[in-house]
């Protein structure tokens, strides 16, 4: 079945409230029974910029943002001409008559427009000038041919129980809903059906990440706001009493990431999270982690880059500097989770590696995974046994004498931890490099054989994790290998080369470090062709897969202008190949 | 089960010091050991968090569940590990280059969230292990490798820092005085919030002008000054004394609720948390 989708775009100026309305009209999609995706522009400022909302609706399930755009919503002049030109042929536009001109010369041949007395209706109605966004999210819902009722059932979700708010603004979205109803006077090219509503969830990345970590056990989240990992720090934090944790707002990242430590050191799960630049600081500690093997996690959600970059835009441009952030050499765990489900599920998985190998986990997501509302089907909530990793209690330690915080003859490179307030285990956990019983130490042969069994963790973990699965065609002409949000892009783009009439299948990189080595080599050796699709400017991971395997990809899609990848993109760089 | 007093062996390790004869460290550490014997505190109740420097050395001959970790950044680590277990007894160990140069920042903010971990900083003027350049409380005119023609900077105060950002106990104890710096020790451990104590440290080896004789002209107790240890101006006023003379004792101490007294989920310690059946499920219906 060939998929049909619509593009829902409002924008505005900042403080227009664009965001929460395009959020209860991906609500009022969703209880249609519709998937959504919705994806934000903005600038990095407060006030005074230009935002845009959009917002990808289809009865099949969508992993990312379609374009071109099929409704564009201009609640200022701006909108329309930056974005005009990303209109469907066919496409609808809805402009706020007092504020807008759409000159029939950028519109596309088939475009419809519908000016709306915006200010008009909010005054008659009793409201504010800024309100003029819900008479817009009335309209757009009457344009898809829906009733108003579950767009009412939204508006009172959005303002809880504020009472005279939910009125207003349902007084103020119907006004918008009847001025199409009166107005149109031939039928919408998008029409949305109703399905069946399966009580599907909507949230970010970043939400995922947040619950989780709750889910998890983790008792302590540390952090300094740096977008897009910031709304971690938010979520977490108006959660903190709910689920008995502390979430606490350091004064930069190199506190944050040392009070992780620290927590994690005495027994709890502790995570940080941060950007770019905020891991760059945290950075010597990461080391001292792996040197120390205290568990923590930390979470690297990209922006462009280097320095400050596009704070608010998108790329996966940190792969080979957190596989390499810190001095020397230590076994590396990042894990790149591509989906609100694999944000939420490899953050606990993140908590037992963290714990299993006493060791840093990183997990790198960005902007585009992070900050999107995306739909999700259902989330595991079941128990899951933790792994909490090998901790002597005071029987264990007398058992064991002589206690030895870094024994060397261990399985795994996993010597048994004692938390502080244990009697018998005190010991020196050292940043220096060690004896076995933690004492710096600066001998050759010792240095060697604590290398040597740091090491082994990774070894072992990399027999032990999961395979990533090859999803697709069996015998395909092009093999996609991707990691992280660039999954979305490539599940789409699938579809239509399929519906193009070619085969192809696809490889997630779940984990980059351990890499499945094996998993790869096989997927190489079978594909025809190999495509890297990557947000960046080299190939990180291609270069990575390269050096771990001695394997290279026959083609590199990349993109790096701090934009996601869309679908048409990637097809029309297969249609290009030579 | 009769139990024997703990004594300053308890708290000693199998590895010997490294550090120069003559060397403060030798005075700091059998205070701090000194202290945690008389206040009972069993080793493994302990977590001593240090940075990197001559002083956090120590780390490695202190029996306790010692922390040996980078340079500026045992304070973190230490609210960390107490925010993780209130039980345990946290002391943060630095040396004046740790605590006032690479960590300044974590000791002007730790001391606004009054956590209580106690703050020990072995202030030798100088930083040691790196072979002796300025520190941040070197005097001005020091000649140091760094600073061969003479230090031009203005020396760091950390007594009124702490004052003024909210440490509610505020000493300062010196390396040849071990009974009055053991007792200073223990009045901190057992105040409830952030304490801090600026110890005053010989360094025979690099800093040759704040040596023993030169203190010995300028120590004074703040006890024979009658000064009030809870008037926070006049505390100030003693951290910033213009007649070169340095006080040893308590500067100020008050009692404020600590960061734990203000969070209800720090009642019980959060390591004794559950966390093996966390349901999320009706959180989540906000997400619909
Ligand atoms: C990030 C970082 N910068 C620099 C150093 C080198 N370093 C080690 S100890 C030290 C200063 C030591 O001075 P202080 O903290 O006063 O301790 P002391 O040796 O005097 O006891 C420095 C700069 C380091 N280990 N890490
Ligand atoms: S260099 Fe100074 S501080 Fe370091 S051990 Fe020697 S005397 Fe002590």
């Amino acid at each position: 079945m060939e998929r049909t989708w619509i593009n829902w775009k409002i924008g505005g100026p900042a403080g227009f409230g664009i965001k929460s309305v395009g959020a209860m009209f991906a609500r009022a999609m969703l209880r249609l029974g519709q998937y959504v995706f919705a994806y934000d522009e903005y600038p990095s400022l407060i006030r005074g910029g230009h935002n845009t909302y959009e917002i990808t609706v289809s009865p099949q399930p969508i992993y990312t943002t379609r374009r071109p755009v099929s409704i564009l919503v201009c609640l200022d002049q701006m909108t329309f001409d930056e974005h005009h030109q990303e209109l469907a042929e066919n496409a609808i536009v809805i402009i706020n008559d007092s504020q807008v001109t759409a000159p029939v010369a950028q519109l596309p041949s088939k475009a419809t427009v519908h000016v709306i007395p915006m200010d008009q209706l909010v005054e008659e109605n009793g409201g504010e000038k800024v309100m003029r966004n819900v008479v817009a999210l009335g309209a757009s819902i009457a344009v898809l041919g829906v009733e108003f009722g579950p767009l009412n059932d939204i508006i009172e979700f959005n303002f809880g129980n504020k009472g005279k708010e939910v009125d207003l603004n349902v007084r103020l979205a119907k006004a918008g809903y009847d001025y199409i109803k009166s107005h149109m006077s031939q039928p919408s090219p998008f029409l949305v059906k109703t399905q069946k509503n399966p009580n599907r969830l909507f949230m970010t990345g970043n939400e995922a990440i947040a619950w989780g970590a709750i889910k998890a056990g983790c008792k302590l989240y540390a952090a300094y706001p740096m977008t897009p990992a910031t709304s971690i720090l938010h979520n977490l934090a108006l959660q903190a009493r709910n689920y008995q944790m502390v979430v606490k707002h350091c004064e930069d990242e190199i506190s944050a990431v040392n009070v992780a430590v620290g927590a994690g050191y005495a027994g709890l799960r502790a995570m940080t999270g941060t950007s770019g630049g905020g891991f760059s600081l945290m950075s010597e500690t990461y080391g001292m982690a792996g040197m120390m093997e205290v568990p923590v996690v930390m979470v690297n959600a990209i922006r462009p880059g280097p320095s400050t970059g596009m704070p608010t835009w998108t790329g996966q441009g940190d792969l080979r500097f957190v596989l390499h952030s810190s001095q020397d050499e230590f076994p590396r765990f990042v894990l790149a989770p591509g989906s609100i489900e694999q944000c939420f599920e490899m953050t606990q998985t993140a908590f037992d590696l963290a714990e299993r190998y006493q060791t840093p986990v990183v997990i790198l997501t960005d902007k585009q995974l992070a900050e999107c509302n995306i739909w999700v089907d259902k989330l595991d909530l079941k128990p899951r046994t933790l792994d909490r990793g090998l901790i002597y209690d005071a029987g264990d330690v007398e058992k064991h004498k002589p206690y030895k915080r870094y024994a060397l003859d261990v399985e795994h490179g996993i010597s048994p931890r004692t938390l502080p307030g244990t009697p018998g285990g005190e010991h020196i956990q050292n940043s220096d490099e060690h004896t076995e019983e933690g004492f710096s130490e600066e001998g050759s042969e010792m240095r060697v054989r604590q290398m040597d069994k740091r090491y082994k963790k990774i070894d072992a973990a990399a027999r032990l994790l999961p395979d990533p699965e090859l999803e697709g065609d069996a015998h395909a002409d092009l093999t996609f290998v991707s990691w992280g949000s660039t999954r979305g892009a490539i599940l789409e783009a699938m579809e239509d080369l399929r519906a193009a009439g070619m085969k192809v299948n696809f490889l997630q990189i779940l984990y980059i470090s351990p890499l499945p080595v094996k998993k790869i080599r096989e997927v190489f050796t079978k594909a025809k062709k190999i495509a890297i699709v990557e947000g960046n400017k080299t190939g990180q991971l291609a270069g990575w897969i390269r050096e771990q395997t001695g394997l290279a990809s026959d083609y590199k899609i990349l993109k790096y202008d701090g934009r996601p990848f869309f679908p048409h993109e990637i097809v029309q760089s297969v249609k290009d190949m030579k | 089960m009769a139990t024997t007093p703990l004594t300053q062996r308890d708290y000693t390790t199998k590895y010997t010091p490294s550090w120069c004869p003559g060397c403060g460290n030798f005075g700091i550490m059998p205070a701090t050991k000194g202290a945690f014997a008389e206040l009972g505190i069993p080793p493994h109740q302990i977590a001593m968090i240090f940075g990197i420097g001559c002083s956090s050395n120590g780390s490695n001959f202190y029996n306790v569940y010692a922390f040996h970790g980078i340079h500026g950044r045992s304070l973190p680590v230490a609210s960390g590990v107490k925010l993780a277990n209130s039980e345990l007894t946290v002391v943060a160990d630095s040396g004046d280059g740790d605590a006032y140069g690479e960590g300044i920042s974590h000791f002007v903010h730790t001391a606004r969230t009054n956590i209580d971990i106690t703050y020990l900083v072995h202030d030798n003027h100088l930083y040691s292990l790196t072979t002796g350049q300025t520190s941040p409380t070197s005097e001005e005119g020091m000649k140091t490798k760094s600073a061969p023609f003479g230090n031009i900077d203005h020396p760091f105060n950390p007594i009124a820092t702490a004052i003024l950002n909210g440490a509610t106990f505020v000493a300062q104890g010196f390396s040849s005085d071990i009974p009055q710096l053991k007792e200073l020790i223990k009045q901190a451990i057992k105040h409830r919030g952030f304490s801090f104590i600026n110890i005053m440290q010989l360094c025979p080896t690099f800093n040759k002008l704040n040596e023993f004789p030169w203190y010995k002209e300028r120590v004074i107790k703040l006890e024979d000054e009658k000064h009030n240890t809870s008037d926070y101006q006049a505390a100030l006023m003693q951290a910033v004394r213009t007649d070169g003379k340095i006080p040893l004792g308590v500067f100020y101490q008050i009692e404020k609720p600590t960061y734990h007294d203000r969070l209800e989920q720090l009642k019980t310690p959060l390591v004794k948390h559950r966390i093996d059946r966390i349901d999320i499920t009706r959180s989540l219906e906000i997400y619909r």
